[in-house]
């Protein structure tokens, strides 16, 4: 029942995204109007209706789901509900928040000053806590791609 | 040339060509770009032997890091992705790359000698191909949608319909209007596939992989024991013919690509296959059916290139300037005028074919090696690896902002059990479908009994239909087997 519970969640926001999309985004931001064949805003306004389609079909089905469960169901057990937002989520949050913090200091100070910080953080919170480790990885790795790409390859990283 | 310096031509291009695609953000395409300036000197049988040896490498590459890391190295390889993974998670990353490149090996000999053969002819084919069969082959291929949904047919529509708005984001086809570029220039352009698919499949893999601590001491991917036996292979056989002659097919016609090939040609193996719920599980036809599908392409793709002068894809592309630049000119003339050269060519094709097998063999035992680092190595390193290769690809900070979105997008989309196969394909297929469908429809003054009117377009139309049709049975019988 948690699974259809997420279901509808989702349902609900891709039903408003597709309304808002229909109605404010494409009559402002897809121009221009065909006088033979299909206009530019046909197959966005078409993708849109499948969109608020489906999404209702969603959250249709799996309430129907849910409400054929309750009927069924032991009211003694119960599923256990499991948070969407728990620790293993504010982890995921701080590497998305390590690599936001990359690319700001890699467009400002360039690949080779940023990236063994990064990659030793990133190493950190995926739970390496040796140093000298973390050390030799991120310093000999950020060389190898370093002399591999800028200097091998001709990529400029800066 | 069968010398020693074109030997050692096709192995610096095979290697290299496996490098370039094993690393994600790098490509076939990007390889051969760079290699271009180092044959200005060489004569051209030598040339295209290293140019070729790389195209043919990189379509191999890309399956290495899609099998151990979940990270296709180049779009053709995002299939290889749905049973290689698995495989390697089970202890079997040795028996799918080797499968991988075994597939790669025979399929891309099979079009290579129907290269050598029928490659006039086959041109005169798809020559044939107008709009309306472009776009009635695109619908065709977005029947793979439902057999890449999983569970949920209506959350596979979804992610394919979400993917196709997203496909709609850049300037009109036909207009040149902007639409939904927000007044941001470098939406004009679109999204960059390589973007959307190192995002979707590499970075959310990463944001994945961060949930869950690991010990320091802890491997990531069981080592493998054993590779690819007799047994194997012959399960196989079928599955690479099948991808074969859906390469060579699709390959030949100029603007498709290699990765509508491997999406089709694994569509089919699984529609057709005894078992197909246990595709996606890590069946080794599926990484078979990816892969031969994928580097079947790449002589399909030379035949509208060699016979006419037209490129199959962005790689033959490419490689028509190489052949500028050596002063010959690809199409009937290039037979007549240079066919010493053109047959010094073939013979460098096959014998790139023999070495990508030794190669390959042992890049995979190189590769392997990644599954001795502990996790918390293998995915730092695979982050900013995609950060690289992302900048790398257009110079453009905004690539990596969009990957980090996409990167978002998919590890939503996986922790609600959205599949990321079907936004993949739409992505890839929509801009080509929809400019086919206007086309047609400018050219029939709007009717769309153009579809249905053309022979060719005709039989793609009833393909899909039946294609849909059977993928419905396979669905309800996989549930009522559940």
């Amino acid at each position: 029942m948690v699974i259809e519970k997420k279901d509808i969640k989702i349902g609900i926001i891709l039903l408003i995204s597709s309304v808002i999309n229909y109605n404010i985004i494409i009559p402002r931001y897809v121009r221009g109007r065909a006088f033979t064949g299909l206009s530019p805003n046909f197959f966005p306004e078409l993708a849109t209706i499948l969109l608020g389609i489906f999404s209702l079909a969603l959250i249709l089905t799996r309430w129907y789901s849910i409400y054929n469960k309750k009927k069924k169901e032991d009211n003694k057990r119960k599923e256990k509900e499991v948070e969407i937002v728990s620790y293993e989520n504010y982890r995921v949050l701080i590497t998305i928040t390590i690599i936001f913090i990359y690319f700001i200091l890699f467009e400002h100070f360039g690949f080779l000053w940023t990236t063994p910080i990064i990659l030793a953080l990133l190493m950190f919170c995926f739970g390496m806590r040796n140093s000298k480790r973390i050390l030799f990885f991120s310093i000999m790795t950020t060389v190898i791609l370093f002399f591999l790409f800028e200097k091998g390859l001709k990529i400029p990283l800066h | 040339m069968l010398t020693l310096g074109n030997l050692f031509a096709v192995i610096i291009g095979v290697s290299f060509g496996i490098f370039m695609g094993a690393i994600p953000g790098l490509t076939g395409t990007m390889g051969i770009a760079l290699i271009i300036p180092m044959t200005y000197f060489l004569d051209p049988i030598t040339a295209f032997a290293i140019l070729l040896g790389t195209y043919k490498g990189c379509l191999f590459g890309g399956s290495i890091p899609a099998i151990l890391i979940n990270t296709p190295g180049t779009p053709a390889a995002a299939v290889t992705v749905f049973d290689g993974y698995p495989m390697a998670q089970q202890g079997k990353a040795g028996k799918a790359m080797g499968i991988a490149l075994y597939s790669s090996v025979i399929a891309d000999a099979f079009t290579t000698i129907c290269l050598i053969f029928i490659a006039v002819w086959l041109a005169k084919i798809a020559l044939r191909f107008g709009p309306p069969e472009y776009a009635t082959l695109i619908i065709f291929s977005l029947t793979i949608v439902a057999s890449v949904s999983g569970k949920s047919l209506i959350k596979g529509l979804l992610a394919a319909i979400v993917g196709f708005l997203f496909g709609t984001i850049g300037l009109d086809p036909m207009l040149s209007t902007p639409r939904f570029t927000f007044g941001v220039v470098y939406l004009l352009s679109g999204i960059p596939m390589m973007v959307v698919m190192i995002g979707l499949f590499a970075i959310s893999e990463v944001l994945i992989q961060a949930e869950h601590k690991e010990k320091e001491s802890a491997t990531y991917i069981p080592v493998s024991k054993g590779g690819v036996t007799w047994e194997d292979l012959k399960s196989c056989l079928t599955t690479i013919l099948r991808g074969s002659l859906i390469g060579l097919g699709i390959g030949a016609i100029p603007g498709i690509g290699a990765t509508p090939s491997s999406f089709l040609t694994y569509s089919e193996t699984r529609r057709v296959s005894k078992h197909p719920e246990q595709f996606g599980r890590g069946a080794i036809q599926g990484v078979a059916a990816a892969e031969s599908g994928n580097n079947a392409v790449c002589g399909g793709a030379l035949i509208p290139l060699m016979a006419l002068g037209i490129p199959g894809d962005i790689t033959t592309a490419v490689l028509l300037g190489a052949f500028m630049i050596h002063g010959l000119t690809p199409g009937p003339i290039l037979f007549e005028e240079h066919s010493e050269i053109v047959y010094g060519i073939f013979a460098g094709l096959l014998m790139a074919n023999l070495l990508l097998l030794v190669i390959g063999s042992q890049s995979i035992k190189l590769f392997s090696l990644i599954t001795k680092l502990p996790k918390s190595v293998i995915f730092p390193v695979t982050a900013i690896l995609c950060t690289i290769g992302v900048y790398g690809f257009n110079n453009s900070f905004f690539d990596l902002w969009v990957m980090l979105l996409f990167g978002v997008i998919g590890y939503l989309m996986r922790k609600y059990d959205f599949p990321l196969a079907p936004l993949l394909i739409a992505f890839i297929l929509e801009p080509i479908g929809e400019r086919a469908i206007r086309q047609s429809l400018i050219l029939s003054g709007g009717s769309p009994l153009i579809f249905v009117t053309r022979p060719i377009s005709a039989f793609f139309l009833f393909l899909a239909v039946v294609s849909i049709f059977i993928l419905f049975s396979v669905r309800k019988k996989t549930k009522l087997l559940n």
